[in-house]
């Protein structure tokens, strides 16, 4: 690793990360018992106690490019065995957070997620953009009469062509900002062997890390965590499980001309429900423990109870959209989608600035760390007294 | 003055409350200076945590020798009285006019006890011995250790069955064992008080990631000195107490259950040095031997640098900056490992040893609120002195967590403050 030298503090960014929820940082003394008892940080990658201290000096660029602060999935073990309750989980989720906004391609994007005054501005733009084409199309005055079909208020091709186009700005977004964090670990962390690609998305869909985290204690003492592999994978199989359905209903209606609303028995029509559950069970888990160990687990902040929030409305008005059409109340069903609509574009199209970036950055800080990493021993190396190489200068 | 406290009695005896270094030093001092002096001890021996010791640090010289001086001046001295197994309960009354209620268990052994071992060789039953943590075990009757000052036997009535057996009684040529004994109180008049009620070990089986009490070869710092003293459960022997082996290399966790909000939160400001002289009784039994020291910040205060340059010279004693958080044993071998990020190289390792030692700290001894309200304590139940009733005066660990040669200075300090308290009594 190469260390700039003189050393060049940045205390605004200090600040800043103190002001993100890890006002205790500055406690931590530097034992390094968080980076033993934590169970996934690597030998030769131990953390969170070398980050404790980036921080405590400011130093910005090698606290924002390594990969430990995507590596850690918040299991709050270190928080748990700090002697000093300087809360490192803390810590590394207001690193992940500021990264969001450092990488943010553009970076006003990452400004307009991370502070709550920009939030109007932010659900005017799909507000308008919808209320204008459905002004275009006269439904902004008239509701369509008949049964309540919500293509004939906005037609799926309208929607299709304004989030292909949307998506796409957003995926080139979330790419670069991708692109600057693996550039930046290479400079910081050095180059890295090429593959590792399936390793990573094994890990990911098996969740192999979150159950790391849960199963291999130091001691015995509660994390307040424990719900996390359970929940994580409910929501994100949940949220798979939604866009599964969505695919396969364009599918279905561009190769097939298989119009909405399917009935009910329709598999994808179940997995679409099933999902929805899932997503709403789990996030109703992850609110209520976020609450209920507030001073164990560590704070929350604006950003992450945002995205939680966003996910959660989606999914609700997913469901209230359904029901208020079985219902056939006409007068609710087209402006509860309408929201809907507009909570999709908020949480899909925002994804590279918002925590849902977590699944770029985390995949990127995997894949970076999966390829620095193999050929080097994930348990430590077991050494004699004897072979204990002690610097000289100690001496 | 208040004429409510120039009441004509004024006693001009000092209580001392435990009779630890820091309780003897105090009662001495002062009953050399001409003033009678009572000491109340809850063990059944004096010298404190002082006689478990096997070496003090820095000049590696046996902690008997100092006790032993002090036991004579006790003894030549008529001025001092002690009571051993007692305990103060209450405290009332004001400087030159103190009442203190005492409370004493029997010890079934009279003064007539000339150590001659004759009740221990019949005695049926056995216990752990608290002296040496529990590492070995003596008869129910049993003289508390080798130089015990009284030297006279105790029973422990917790495992004695005196209903079923009086083997002892029958052996005893001195009619020195009374079975019937029972507990006492008694009030004694005093003008001042010393508090010297020193520390006791932190409990190392709440430090849950390190192993204590779940594996054998995981000890804490008192225990080790009990190994290395030759009147220790081992003869001195430094042996892993799984399976009896001689230790090879050992591993010093500093900061176990300190400077830890979820344990001690302080620094007891002595278990750096007592490891670091704990590394040289494994290196003087073993010139193969090695120790390693996993330290946060390796504190030495003062001229207590030179003695840690003089153990770090040795080439098979290393120190290491990261404190061990995790001890892991090896299912098949029983070995253990410490594990703690090497800070200065930026990894994560494991280190094989046969001993690991922890550096768990000083923990107050009135920790129960006992003797009531005269007595006012800090968050870690340490004596406050602007808290405590006048006349009433802290020595030693009763203060805090401090060295043996502090806490002789601190104890003639203490007692400098009781002479003062009645004599303005005395003079007014």
């Amino acid at each position: 690793m190469s260390t700039a030298m003189p050393l060049q503090p940045d205390l605004d960014f200090k600040r800043q990360i103190l002001a993100l929820g890890a006002h205790d940082l500055t406690s931590c003394y530097q034992c390094g018992t968080c980076s033993v008892v934590c169970p996934i940080s690597t030998p030769h990658n131990p953390f969170p106690r070398k980050e404790m201290v980036w921080v405590q000096w400011g130093l910005k660029d090698l606290a924002l490019s390594n990969s430990s602060i995507w590596l850690c999935h918040q299991c709050g073990t270190c928080t748990t065995y700090c002697p000093r309750d300087a809360k490192p989980a803390d810590v590394m989720a207001a690193l992940r957070e500021y990264s969001i906004g450092h990488y943010a391609v553009p970076r006003f994007m990452g400004r307009a997620l991370s502070e709550p005054k920009y939030l109007p501005a932010l659900f005017a733009i799909p507000i308008l953009i919808f209320a204008a084409i459905l002004g275009w199309l006269g439904n902004l005055t008239s509701l369509p009469e008949g049964p309540i079909v919500f293509s004939k208020f906005m037609p799926i091709v309208y929607i299709e062509v304004l989030f292909i186009v949307a998506l796409t700005l957003a995926a080139l977004g979330g790419l670069s900002g991708g692109l600057r964090y693996w550039r930046a670990m290479g400079d910081e962390m050095g180059g890295s062997r090429a593959g590792g690609f399936v390793d990573t998305l094994t890990t990911i869909l098996k969740h192999h890390r979150f159950k790391e985290c849960q199963e291999a204690p130091a001691g015995t003492r509660p994390t307040h965590k424990e719900h996390l592999h359970r929940s994580h994978l409910l929501v994100f199989y949940g949220f798979l499980g939604l866009v599964v359905t969505t695919t396969s209903v364009g599918i279905g209606i561009y190769a097939f001309g298989y119009l909405t609303p399917w009935p009910f028995w329709h598999p994808v029509k179940i997995l679409g429900n099933v999902s929805g559950v899932a997503v709403i069970a789990a996030l109703a888990v992850l609110g209520y423990r976020r609450l209920a160990d507030k001073r164990k687990a560590g704070k929350s902040t604006y950003s992450d109870w945002l995205f939680l929030n966003i996910l959660f409305l989606t999914t609700v008005t997913g469901f209230l959209s359904q029901l208020v059409r079985l219902a056939e109340i006409r007068e609710l069903a087209y402006p509860v989608y309408f929201v809907h609509l507009v909570f999709i574009f908020f949480l899909l199209v925002y994804f590279p600035y918002s925590k849902f970036a977590h699944l770029v950055y985390r995949t990127v800080a995997m894949l970076h760390a999966r390829r620095a990493d193999s050929g080097s021993p994930s348990e430590p190396r077991v050494l004699t007294v004897e072979g204990l190489q002690v610097p000289t200068a100690l001496r | 003055m208040d004429p409510q406290e120039s009441i004509a009695a004024v006693h001009r005896s000092i209580l001392v409350v435990g009779g630890g270094i820091a309780g003897i030093t105090a009662a001495v001092e002062a009953a050399e200076a001409g003033c009678d002096v009572v000491v109340v001890e809850k063990e059944a021996y004096l010298g404190g945590r002082v006689a478990q010791l096997h070496q003090y640090f820095p000049k590696l010289c046996p902690p008997y020798c100092g006790l032993e001086i002090n036991f004579q001046r006790i003894r030549n001295n008529r001025r001092i009285r002690f009571y051993t197994m007692a305990e103060v309960e209450t405290i009332s009354g004001q400087p030159g006019n103190f009442d203190v209620t005492i409370r004493q268990r029997p010890r079934y052994v009279n003064d007539r006890c000339t150590a001659c071992n004759d009740c221990v060789a019949v005695c049926p039953v056995d216990r752990p011995n608290a002296f040496n943590f529990g590492m070995d075990r003596t008869k129910a009757i049993y003289l508390p250790h080798a130089l015990a000052f009284p030297m006279k036997y105790v029973i422990d009535d917790s495992a004695c069955e005196p209903a079923a057996c009086a083997k002892c009684v029958e052996v005893c040529r001195y009619d020195a064992i009374e079975l019937q004994m029972a507990p006492k109180s008694f009030n004694l008049r005093v003008g001042a008080i010393i508090m010297a009620t020193g520390w006791k070990p932190y409990d190392a089986a709440k430090i849950d990631n390190l192993g204590f009490g779940r594996y054998a070869d995981v000890i804490t710092n008192v225990m080790m000195e009990r190994l290395a003293a030759p009147n220790g459960p081992t003869k001195g022997k430094i042996v892993r107490p799984s399976d009896g082996k001689p230790v090879k290399s050992v591993a010093f966790v500093q900061c176990a259950g300190q400077r830890d909000e979820a344990h001690l939160g302080y620094c007891s400001g002595i278990c750096c040095l007592a490891s670091l002289k704990q590394a040289t009784y494994i290196r003087a039994q073993d010139p193969e031997s090695r120790a390693v020291i996993f330290y946060i910040d390796l504190r030495t205060p003062g001229s207590y640098s030179l003695f840690s340059h003089k153990v770090q010279d040795d080439p098979h004693v290393s120190v290491v900056k990261g404190k061990v958080a995790r001890i892991l044993e090896d299912a098949a071998t029983g070995e253990l490992a410490v594990e703690a990020e090497h800070i200065l190289s930026l990894e994560k390792i494991r280190v094989k040893v046969d001993l690991v030692v922890l550096a768990s700290g000083m923990a107050a001894s009135l920790d129960d609120g006992k003797p009531g309200a005269a007595i006012g304590f800090d968050k870690d139940h340490f004596l406050l002195p602007e808290e405590t009733a006048p006349g009433i005066f802290a020595a030693g660990c009763a203060r805090g967590p401090v060295d043996v040669a502090t806490a002789a200075q601190d104890a003639t300090a203490a007692a400098l403050k009781a002479l003062g308290a009645i004599r303005s009594r005395a003079s007014s």
